[in-house]
């Protein structure tokens, strides 16, 4: 039985930025211009129905429900309203999670009293300082929008703002960025490696580069980070640090879907109703989340028969052989689905930014190791992986051969073989 | 191959295989770590101590503690940590148990 428990809800299909790296509008897919600009409550209602329905038959008492879009905050504040209310009157037995993220453009005052008395955490996307936010996050005019955000940021350190969330920006000197962190008050921040893969490479990334062993500017940024912010007595959480943290520590049941072993317990559902797989898979190619199942028509289980889905839930144990054989495999999963993919190979890939995240788990491991006292470590009998060897391992011959069911599902999405 | 670069592989991966990344892979390790994280004053450590709730009591295993822990216990630790962004609660916890394939 698959265990979904987070919806993310695509409430508005439009946004009023037009960000220059968004899946939604500017990477391989344009699905969205067939969607309503705004899921009915009508849909809201169908929803609802189901996710009742499937939370009785699978034993879920809580749920996490993200408002998503576009940008959800183009809704008018009556619809939000309208919306818990019928989650919470259709299902009064299940424990309701609301978060909404937004750019924060339009975020108010209003808005935070709003979410405040709905019990709706609050989270805001940035793209780090000035320049470089208004770099890519801008309105449909080219204008930038970071003085909107920052104000917006400011004014939720004294309302309802959970954290923060960046999509990583290897140009921004990190100096630069955890000082504009430190000055907007930030408590909480996420960053999300870019959406990419082995057709499409990541901003800042030389895909010929890849064979270069040594080549990680992902990890070298990270790591860059990772020391100021370890320095820092008054550090804001970084939830992917921590994750890796806790991961390395030896927790487990812990990870999401860019790290970790756990399934990928995750749904949307578009503003016509559609259920599918999580849409920044978008990126790979045309049409990959889409399929014929509609909360008007279809139950939320009718899902856990599509192909895309079964191999989202499972991405972190259905991986690539040398993934497999290699020592990290249990911190980073494989990596995100989507940045594993090629149009000659599927997702029979490690993903695009293996050497980095090699190199950074690698250094956190280290870190936690020459931070502990010697006599814990030697009391442990835990030796420090070293990058190079991990390395140089991918070039012997596999031990653990990849089961032949998963191969032929992982090539089954290369591009010869889409239907 | 010579006979040479076989023996150098063969310790290659003799030295990788015995690496582990996880540091704490069971009951003993893991208070092992909990002992130096609750007893040490040592200044590097102090990053860690954060993220596992410092020095907490000897009979808590490594756990993360967050600000908001007892809201976090009233659900059933399987929502998705990536669109919690950084929201004020330890989203921890598997959709399913994860398997634990690690070479040791």
């Amino acid at each position: 039985m698959y265990k979904v428990t987070s919806f993310v809800l695509k409430i508005v299909s439009r946004c009023n930025l037009n960000c220059s790296y968004c899946y939604m509008y500017n990477l391989g897919d344009q699905t969205y211009l067939k969607q309503p600009k705004f899921m009915s409550l009508e849909t809201m209602q169908f929803f609802a129905d189901r996710l009742k329905s499937y939370c009785a038959d699978s034993n879920t008492t809580h749920v996490q429900i993200v408002f998503h879009g576009g940008e959800p905050l183009m809704a008018k504040p009556e619809y939000f309203e309208k919306c818990v209310a019928i989650f919470r009157n259709t299902a009064p037995e299940i424990g309701f999670y609301f978060t909404v993220q937004t750019n924060g453009v339009t975020l108010d005052q209003n808005w935070f009293d709003l979410f405040k008395r709905l019990q709706i955490t609050i989270g805001i996307s940035i793209d780090g300082p000035e320049k470089y936010h208004d770099t890519y996050r801008v309105f449909h005019n080219g204008k930038g929008s970071y003085n909107l955000v920052a104000e917006a940021i400011k004014l939720g350190r004294k309302n309802y703002l959970a954290g923060l969330l960046m999509v990583v920006n290897i140009g921004i000197p990190v100096e630069e960025l955890y000082a504009e962190m430190k000055t907007l008050g930030v408590n909480n921040l996420n960053l999300l490696l870019p959406d990419g893969h082995y057709d499409l490479p990541p901003p800042n990334m030389d895909i010929g580069k890849l064979s270069d062993k040594n080549y990680t500017p992902y990890a070298d940024w990270f790591i860059a980070l990772y020391k100021i912010w370890k320095q820092d007595k008054t550090r804001p959480k970084i939830y992917l640090f921590e994750t890796l943290v806790k991961i390395i520590m030896g927790q487990k049941e812990i990870g999401n879907q860019l790290v970790g072993r756990r399934t990928n317990g995750t749904l949307v559902l578009e503003s016509d109703g559609s259920i599918e797989v999580v849409d920044s898979l978008r990126a790979c190619f045309e049409g990959i989340t889409r399929n014929e199942i509609n909360v008007h028509t279809n139950q939320i289980e009718d899902i856990f028969e599509d192909d895309t889905f079964q191999l989202f839930y499972r991405a972190h144990d259905k991986v690539a052989e040398q993934c497999l054989n290699c020592p990290v495999y249990d911190v980073c999963g494989g990596g995100f689905l989507g940045q594993r993919y090629s149009e000659e190979n599927g997702f029979n890939n490690p993903t695009i930014y293996c050497q980095d995240m090699v190199r950074l788990i690698t250094f956190i491991q280290n870190d936690i190791l020459s931070s502990l006292p010697a006599a814990t470590v030697t009391e442990l009998d835990i030796e420090p992986l070293v990058y190079e060897e991990i390395i140089a391992s991918f070039d012997e011959p596999n031990e653990i051969k990849i089961d032949p069911e998963v191969e032929k599902v992982l090539v089954s999405f290369k591009k010869e073989l889409q239907v | 191959m010579s006979l040479l670069m076989a023996i150098i592989l063969t310790i290659l991966k003799l030295l990788t295989m015995k690496k582990n990344s996880k540091i704490t892979s069971n009951l003993k390790s893991k208070e092992i770590v909990d002992k130096a994280l609750k007893n040490s004053n040592e200044d590097q450590l102090d990053l860690y101590q954060a993220i596992f709730g410092g020095k907490a009591s000897a009979d808590c295993p490594v756990v993360a503690v967050s600000s908001n822990a007892s809201r976090a216990s009233g659900y059933d630790k399987q929502i998705d940590p990536t669109f919690l962004l950084a929201a004020p609660m330890d989203p921890s916890g598997p959709s399913e148990p994860a398997s634990d394939t690690t070479k040791g």
